[in-house]
């Protein structure tokens, strides 16, 4: 078998048993005398809704362990998805047991219990509300910080108190040792949601960075460099991003992700090109020389290893350039002697960024330059329109098993090239994509 | 690509686990 098929399996399975960890603990002790189908269904529903819950949790907390190689921007689609399952099941999970038994109508009664009847309307509500924000966070105006943080904080307390109902209601989580073994299965990813933000925080603590130059370009992106303060720096690999925070500390709800543009060989000085496309962005043109950073990283499995010389595909959209210059750079640092291909699209000229540079790779690489502008000068030279297959088979090699491709850009570029380039036999193995908007 | 692959994966998860459930639900009541 493939050993990625292999391992995608292993990891699928390993979080099926995780998510049914709830409904085995449950029934692992002295099962009380059975109900109808509809309340048993209930309270299975509800159970995995624990179990999917609590492993949300640990999805998004950036852990290296838990889901390595599979990169972050597709465990968060897989995320996407399993929130959505637990946000059917919270809802599944009360209206099955109802269906089933109106007496359990009680539980939402203020009447008979205020604090078990709030809990509850409150986790319908909250999870409810994380969902809505999380699928709709642009349609809604609300800032990628606003929304961190709801999401954050709304997610543990969904957890907390859909432990300490399960907790509470005396049916299959009953006894001292029951409860302390679901106890400790939910307490796993609440504390691994608090080293994610609290304790990896303190850590970076030790590792500050300096701002050390800043430069606005015309096209509107800036470029940021960063220097190690007193310690070795970030090794990466080229193709790798880190989580930035600007400012005194490294508790801020201001932390973005960047893919790093510099040459791999330098630790301790990494470069970013962001384009000033949200409140944050716009606001690093005036970010002050000498102005503390905080860099969580590296992250992410859209890398190259220039060594291993193989022909290799560039496909940039826009600012999709910055992880590729970083493999380019890398590549003319190593003296990589393959031949490459770049194709690199823009809406205008203006937007265009390392023009230059790019023209100076192309003298230390073996490497082919297309330029593509959907919106070009009346004297432009180069390729015209959107990125297409008629366009990859002009400009590019026949494709063969050595050739390894490297896409990156705006998600509708993404979208159009993915399967262009699968039409064209580029197995998965050898396709590596990047997408930019992770949230 | 691959990010579709996930977001199938994880609806095939989740259709997965809903059966299991309501599996197990059916074998706790026979």
């Amino acid at each position: 078998m493939n050993p990625g098929l292999a391992r995608t399996l292993a990891w699928l399975l390993l979080y099926i048993g995780l998510a049914l960890a709830p409904m085995i603990v449950a029934l692992a002790s002295e099962r009380p005398p059975p109900r109808s189908l509809l309340v048993e269904s209930g309270a299975m529903l509800g159970l995995l809704g624990l179990g999917v819950l609590s492993l949300q949790l640990v999805m998004s907390g950036r852990h290296r362990w838990f889901g390595a190689g599979f990169g972050q921007d597709n465990l968060l689609q897989f995320h996407r998805q399993t929130g959505q399952l637990a946000w059917l099941l919270v809802l599944a999970h009360p209206l099955t047991l109802i269906i089933g038994d109106t007496g359990f109508l009680a539980y939402l009664d203020p009447r008979e219990d205020l604090l078990r009847a709030m809990s509850l309307i409150f986790v319908l509500l909250a999870i409810t509300t994380l969902l809505i924000t999380s699928l709709w966070r642009l349609a809604l105006g609300l800032t990628y910080e606003t929304w961190r943080t709801l999401h954050a904080t709304l997610s543990l307390l969904v957890v907390a108190t859909g432990l300490g109902h399960a907790l509470l209601v005396d049916h299959y989580i009953a006894g001292i040792p029951t409860k302390l073994a679901l106890a400790m299965l939910i307490a796993i990813p609440l504390l691994l949601l608090l080293e994610s933000r609290l304790l990896r925080p303190w850590r970076l603590r030790q590792r500050p960075w300096r701002l050390v130059e800043r430069e606005s370009r015309p096209s509107g992106a800036v470029r940021l460099v960063f220097e190690a303060h007193g310690h070795a720096g970030m090794e990466f690999k080229p193709g790798q991003y880190a989580w930035l925070t600007l400012g005194p500390s490294p508790f801020s709800l201001q932390q973005h992700p960047f893919s790093m543009a510099s040459v791999a060989s330098r630790a301790d000085c990494l470069e970013f090109i962001v384009n000033q496309v949200g409140d944050f962005t716009e606001t690093l043109s005036d970010v002050e020389i000498g102005t503390h950073a905080w860099l969580e990283g590296p992250y992410g499995v859209f890398t190259m290893d220039p060594n291993a010389g193989r022909r290799t595909v560039f496909i940039a959209g826009g600012i999709g350039i910055t992880p590729l210059i970083s493999m380019l750079r890398s590549c003319a640092d190593m003296g990589c002697k393959q031949p490459m291909w770049l194709i690199y699209a823009n809406n205008t000229k203006e937007e265009t960024i390392l023009v230059d540079e790019i023209e100076a790779l192309q003298h230390q690489l073996q490497l082919s330059v297309t330029n593509v502008l959907t919106e070009p000068p009346d004297d432009w030279q180069g390729e015209t329109g959107y990125v297409d297959a008629d366009m990859i088979r002009r400009t590019l090699p026949e494709d063969a098993d050595d050739i390894d491709y490297f896409v990156c850009g705006p998600p509708p570029m993404m979208d159009s090239m993915e399967p262009i380039l699968h039409k064209r036999g580029v197995s998965l193995r050898r396709l590596h994509s990047e997408r930019f908007d992770l949230i | 690509m691959m990010h579709v692959i996930a977001r199938r994966l994880g609806t095939v998860v989740s259709i997965v686990l809903v059966l299991t459930a309501l599996g197990v639900a059916l074998l706790i009541v026979r």
